[in-house]
């Protein structure tokens, strides 16, 4: 049987998180989580191939992805939010912490295309 | 798109485990699942408990976990859903992860503790193995349970107003 990438996708909603699930779970093996510090304990310790998530960039969520890049410098991180102004001052730090980011509302099959183009490379 | 027939739910017995339940019902409720409430007992190997088939949880043990459960689903709404309780002892995320396998599990539910101080919680390691080997979907729910009364249950607005403040 094809082993399947391990996807790890954080955000504060529970139906997200599920709904995420019941999308993916076909193509990938995965794992979603409402929980921060869980994030940065399974994408730092475990072998994740994808990490994606949904949250507003902010000074936890930059230490957060500079935590997971010098522990684990190869995993492909995805960041998704609304887009507001005020998160400018976060913005440019984070494009170069995260592989992409996705502004709401977006098409999950262009998500799901970015994510096999990462995992690919 | 594939429909969950079986959820797993592993529970320490704490209040902020047995969270995951609450959301696990509610998928139960629109899919139709079978919820697997799982609790396992850890056994750390001793000169007396060794065996040729490892460490084994006594009788009694296995009983009060299985009353424990009992009571935990006393205090959950779950009518037409199928439940199963389940005991068993030794390592947690082994047991989790055989019974995913062998019970034909197809999503885990696991509630960490979200203290920030994962790895030294009880069910934060457990929830960092299960994810790392774990082929099933996994969803991990953040407790926000930290100081529930144990005198809560639905109905009894008094001590819920009193653990919120």
């Amino acid at each position: 049987m094809k082993k399947l990438k391990k996807i790890l996708f954080y955000s504060p909603d529970f139906n997200l998180c599920l709904s995420l699930l019941v999308y993916l779970q076909d193509k990938y093996n995965i794992t979603t989580t409402t929980d921060l510090s869980i994030l940065e304990a399974v994408s730092e310790n475990s072998t994740v191939d994808l990490v994606l998530m949904d949250t507003e960039p902010s000074g936890v969520i930059e230490k957060l992805c500079e935590n997971i890049r010098v522990k684990n410098s190869e995993v492909p991180i995805i960041l998704t939010y609304v887009y507001k102004n005020q998160f400018n001052e976060f913005e440019k730090k984070m494009k170069t912490l995260v592989n992409s980011i996705f502004y709401k509302p977006y098409d999950l099959n262009e998500i799901a295309l970015k994510m096999n183009s990462l995992m690919v490379q | 798109m594939q429909k969950f027939y079986n959820i797993l739910v592993p529970t320490d017995l704490s209040i902020n485990s047995t969270a995951a339940l609450d959301y696990a019902c509610n998928i139960a409720k629109d899919s139709g699942a079978t919820i697997h409430l799982l609790h396992c007992i850890e056994i750390i190997p001793t000169m007396h408990n060794r065996g040729p088939k490892g460490p084994k949880a006594t009788p009694d043990s296995l009983n009060k976990a299985s009353k424990e459960i009992k009571k935990i689903l006393e205090n959950f709404p779950a009518d037409n859903l199928n439940i199963i309780e389940v005991v068993k002892s030794g390592n947690p995320y082994d047991q989790i992860l055989n019974y995913a396998k062998d019970g034909k599990i197809d999503l885990i539910v696991l509630a960490t503790h979200g203290s920030g101080k994962l790895i030294n919680s009880v069910m934060g390691p457990v929830a960092e193995k299960v994810t790392r080997y774990s082929d099933i979907p996994v969803i991990l729910v953040k407790s926000s349970l930290l100081s529930l009364p144990k005198d809560f249950k639905q109905g009894n607005t008094a001590a819920a107003e009193s653990w919120a403040r």
